[in-house]
């Protein structure tokens, strides 16, 4: 079940409340995923007797064209979940369990755990790619933008001349709204943070993928640089029609870009639902404190509290329910057993025993139209 | 890199700090970290072995005071392990027995070269202005003078007796590689925030750099101490093979003198005698390498073998 | 510039036209340019800005820990580079810092016992051990690290972000200070936590009256912890608007506080999409080296007029009816027309709900 009957959930262009069906206004997803996991586990190894659990019991299906956020704080195990699709897991990650089937443009399914070397290198960049953080140096200090883009492309596809190679670069900087004249005969250093990121964009881009993973892509820029990245994204997406996955712990962020929100907390996918019903009708007690731990700037902020205690670490998570030290609400019942991940409604899953009775009140802002 | 950045491996930040909280202090999980690898390990007990080898050898076993004329350089056997010398006396007591003179000087030049670097190192970096100055311009002029020579030099001229004064001779001669080592090291440190947060509540100087800056180097200068031993050491078996060093009683050293000039060279039965107190000096040596390895991977827990 | 509500009297510390010049290789920097602040006990001024605008050479500066190359700090009315021996161990104790870094700033090899007793005994405050841990405990209980017991014997690995953060406020308070300088003190903690450090934070401005110099690159926090208080937005060097808080963030006046209100994703899908863009002229930011001449934001404002803005640079001038709300721009009165802003807030009745967003023009 959604949000009650009655509970309002925004304000319609004439001023009038909308109240809430659940799901804004984006259609349920529906078709065939373009990739699929199940029963996921990763674990770092730390000695080399013991291993620790950064992810476990992750179902997910990603569809076609559509844009999820994975959100939570450190720890959570995030960008381990969103890095493991592409198996770039750190030498210490090793998945313990789980699938993940991928759907090929042709619309046969394999599975990415699967792949040798070089069918691995070939699915990266061409199905699947991933733009990491600009500001740490993802980007070789050495090589001009051009020899970048010249690199990427050549380790994957041996098929394209220079001319090919210059004329798709040139394509995808003015896509995210760069000066290609300006940028591709540039060092890495000579750009700001903001065009360095969306290099990287352009960079994740470069052979059309079905899927691009986002590695906190916001985190460490200014305020207005965001705004423009947020926009190129927008717009790439709207144009090039991907699936975008991106890690962030910046809730607004995801409000702004995703079409449906994960919301991680102990390894664990704790709610998913569509953006709009996270945000006006989250069900889990975790995302609830963090949407009330979020100050916004427009509108009063009084009402904002921290959720007591801090996220755990890797490896030290409580018994039962991992968030059940901090919730409000814990019962005995979520100190033994964990509570599974739940179909609330169609489109909104929760893992909390408790969900039902779970509810943010929260004034809605009209927005100026 | 010729791996283009696209296809590479997450970066390394992804990887959490994963060190096993532990309710010990940094002393205990110093040493937990120090015996995780099988080189520092076993470096450290060989270490450790030797130094108790040599300091207190000459207690428990009394070398051969009698020349016995019938044993001159025989080989190893049942009642003599490692054979015997140019005058008869069994080896392997002489080993034991004779550790103590290159130990103790070996610690005490380690001793006088470290806290030297430390002192005038530390309170260099983290003055800085016309002191800081001062030190390197001493630090390197003394580092232009060859030392080995100057060794020689002195030891001829100064004619040594007591294994002390060469221990300070060879700590004074050693400590300008150290103190430039320690100096980086605290101008590194000197920006960290907890020495800033130090300074903001008004600590002082003195225990700044007492309290706040040493401790965070406790690994680094162990492992410029060792250093700074096993180069004394070399330092000595060089002198003791030219005689230069004190010459009176029994020990390492003087066993490879003797082997020279007593002729155990030429001989293929002593070569027992003279590869016993070389090899027991590379093991001393190689034993510091290993347990400096460990101290070293404490230091950056990257080069951990996972 | 608030004040003391009473006697008009001399802010317990000035900045007053404070300049930085870092000279490189490159060129001159010019960091911080004619900045001027008076920080009160018990009252917060927000410091907000983004990386480059000069917040956090400000914040040093206040802090004592860089000497400003232009203009001069006043502590109690005495300039601080002139300050005699006991009076300036008086300065160098009422004013403290905490920063950004939880994990940079507290020295590993001492427990939090070590490190918040180690300046006690340095000046003599306590007689005794025992006395020493008691006060310990008493800075623990301020800082909300409940019971104190647990933490002193602790090593800061054993310790979590926030709890380390909250033991680096303890140390500040050792020195039983007047002002707190926090430079982004809760930019590196996790986001469901944040909040209680900030409610710590204003516990010890209520309660022990401590003045606060707060630096963020957020406006939110700014909004929620200088609510009471007064906030100045920095961009490259300068300040370009100042005001109460309230005023600043929810009707700023400068073109680069909007720019940053339009630019700010809130939690909250429909207003936060209903932002367009700020429609700023360029995506490029200006280096420190080649401030641009006249106003500083002129080749990014989309307000901007050549022949207005690119002449002169504009002083702070008051915004029309609002004494101590002041903006740098030239063309303040056409602002609120030419950049509006995207949200049009709703007037609430009161109920309060376990929610966050509500809406009070």
């Amino acid at each position: 079940m959604g949000p009650s009957s009655g509970d309002i959930v925004g304000f319609g262009a004439n001023g009038d409340a909308l109240q809430g069906s659940g799901y804004g206004n984006r259609p349920e997803p529906s078709g065939e995923a373009l990739v699929e996991i199940r029963n996921l586990a990763v674990d770092y190894r730390i000695s080399k007797k013991a291993t620790v659990s950064v992810v476990k019991d992750v179902n997910l299906d990603l569809y076609p064209g559509e844009s999820l956020a994975l959100v939570g704080e450190s720890g959570c195990g995030k960008t381990t979940l969103a890095l493991a699709i592409l198996r770039l897991l750190p030498k210490v990650g090793v998945i313990r369990q789980g699938s993940i089937r991928f759907r090929r443009r042709s619309g046969e399914m394999f599975d990415v755990l699967a792949l040798n070397t070089n069918e691995l290198r070939e699915f990266r960049w061409a199905e699947a790619s991933v733009v990491y953080q600009g500001a740490m140096n993802s980007l070789n200090p050495l090589l001009r933008i051009r020899a970048q883009f010249a690199e990427t492309i050549r380790a994957h596809r041996k098929d394209m001349s220079a001319q090919q190679i210059e004329a798709r670069s040139t394509e995808l900087l003015e896509l995210v709204q760069l000066e290609p004249a300006r940028v591709l005969p540039a060092f890495p250093h000579e750009l700001s943070g903001g065009m360095r990121q969306r290099v990287l964009i352009a960079l994740g881009m470069v052979l059309d993928p079905q899927l691009v993973v986002l590695d906190e892509p916001t985190t460490a820029l200014d305020i207005l640089t965001q705004r423009s990245v947020v926009e190129v994204l927008r717009r790439l997406k709207a144009e090039l029609r991907f699936t975008m996955v991106f890690v962030t712990h910046d809730l607004p962020l995801a409000a702004e870009l995703a079409d449906r929100v994960a919301t991680m907390y102990g390894g664990r996918i704790v709610e998913l639902a569509d953006v709009e019903d996270t945000f006006y009708n989250p069900k889990h007690p975790y995302t609830i404190g963090l949407i009330k731990a979020v100050p916004p700037v427009t509108g009063d902020t009084m009402m904002v509290a921290s959720v007591i205690g801090s996220p755990p670490a890797f490896g030290e998570l409580p018994s039962g329910c991992a968030f059940h030290p901090r919730c409000p609400y814990a019962q005995d019942r979520c100190v033994n057993e964990e509570p599974p991940l739940e179909r609330l409604a169609v489109g909104h899953d929760a893992a909390c025993f408790y969900a039902d009775e779970m509810s943010l009140q929260r004034k809605p802002v009209v927005a100026d139209v | 890199m010729s791996q283009p950045v696209a296809t590479a491996a997450a970066p390394v930040g992804l990887a959490p700090d994963i060190r096993p909280t532990s309710n010990a202090g940094p002393v205990r999980a110093f040493f937990k970290a120090l015996l995780r690898s099988k080189t520092g390990f076993v470096g450290f007990w060989i270490f450790s072995l030797l130094c108790l080898l040599g300091l207190f050898g000459q207690y428990i076993v009394t070398p051969d005071q009698n020349a016995n004329v019938n044993l001159i350089y025989h080989a190893p056997s049942a009642s003599h392990v490692l054979g015997t010398d140019f005058e008869g006396k069994d080896t392997l007591k002489q080993i034991l027995a004779g550790g103590q003179d290159v130990i103790i000087v070996g610690l005490v030049a380690a001793l006088v070269s470290t806290v030297v670097a430390v002192a005038f190192g530390a309170l260099a970096a983290y003055l800085g202005g016309w002191f800081d100055s001062l030190v390197v311009q001493v630090t390197d002029f003394v580092l232009t003078i060859p030392t080995f020579p100057l060794l020689l030099v002195l030891s001829a001229y100064l004619q040594l007796t007591s294994a002390f004064l060469l221990a300070i001779l060879l700590g004074g001669l050693g400590w300008p590689s150290l103190l430039r080592a320690v100096r980086a090291q605290v101008l590194s440190l000197r920006e960290r925030e907890y020495i800033e947060a130090a300074r903001l509540v008004d600590l002082g100087t003195s225990r700044i750099i007492v309290r706040e800056i040493l401790p965070n180097m406790a690994s680094y200068l162990l492992i410029n101490f060792i250093t700074a031993m096993t180069g004394a050491v070399y330092a000595l078996a060089g002198l003791y093979l030219l005689g230069l060093a004190p010459m009176s009683g029994i020990n390492w050293g003087i066993m490879i003198n003797q082997a020279w000039t007593k002729g155990a060279i030429f001989n293929p039965d002593s070569a027992f005698y003279l590869l016993s107190p070389l090899i027991v000096i590379s093991l001393l040596q190689i034993s510091s390498i290993w347990l400096m390895r460990s101290l070293e991977e404490i230091i950056n827990p990257r080069l951990r073998e996972v | 510039m608030s004040e003391h509500s009473g006697p008009v009297s001399e802010p317990l510390m000035r900045l007053d036209n404070v300049g930085q010049v870092f000279h490189t290789k490159r060129g001159d920097v010019r960091a911080v340019d004619a900045v001027s602040l008076d920080l009160n006990a018990g009252r917060v001024v927000c410091l907000v800005g983004e990386s480059g605008s000069g917040k956090t050479t400000t914040a040093r500066i206040a802090a004592g820990l860089n000497a400003p190359t232009e203009g001069s700090v006043r502590f109690n009315g005495k300039d601080v580079t002139e300050l005699g021996g006991r009076d300036r161990s008086t300065y160098r104790r009422a004013v403290q810092y905490i920063h950004q870094d939880p994990y940079a700033s507290l020295n590993p090899t001492r427990t939090v016992e070590s490190t918040l007793v180690a300046p006690m005994r340095k000046h003599r405050m306590v007689k005794s051990r025992a006395a020493a841990r008691k006060r310990a405990e008493e800075l623990l209980i301020e800082v909300d690290l409940t019971p104190p017991s647990n933490f002193l014997s602790k090593y800061p690995h054993q310790l979590s972000g926030g709890q380390r953060q909250r033991v680096a406020v303890a140390r500040a308070l050792t020195m039983e200070p007047r002002l707190i300088i926090a430079d982004e003190a809760t930019s590196m903690l996790d986001v469901s936590i944040r909040i209680s450090m900030l409610k710590t934070l204003g516990k010890l401005r209520d309660d022990l009256d401590v003045g606060f110099l707060f630096i963020t690159h957020d406006l939110a926090l700014a909004k929620y912890f200088g609510a009471d208080g007064e906030t100045a937005v920095m961009y490259l060097g300068r300040v370009v608007e100042r005001g109460p808080t309230t005023q600043v963030i929810n009707e700023p006046s400068h073109p680069y506080t909007r720019a940053l209100r339009q630019a700010i994703p809130e939690p909250d899908p429909k207003l936060t999409r209903s932002k367009q863009g700020a429609g700023l002229r360029t995506a490029d930011v200006p280096s420190l080296l080649a401030i641009p001449v006249g106003c500083p934001f002129h080749p990014r404002c989309p307000m901007a007029q050549p022949g207005l803005c690119d002449t002169d640079r504009p002083d702070l001038t008051m915004v029309a009816g609002k004494a101590e709300h002041s903006a740098a721009c030239v063309r303040l009165p056409d602002v609120a027309a030419e950049m509006p802003l995207a949200a049009q807030l709703v007037a609430a009745a009161g109920d309060e709900g376990a929610g966050a967003a509500g809406g009070a023009a």
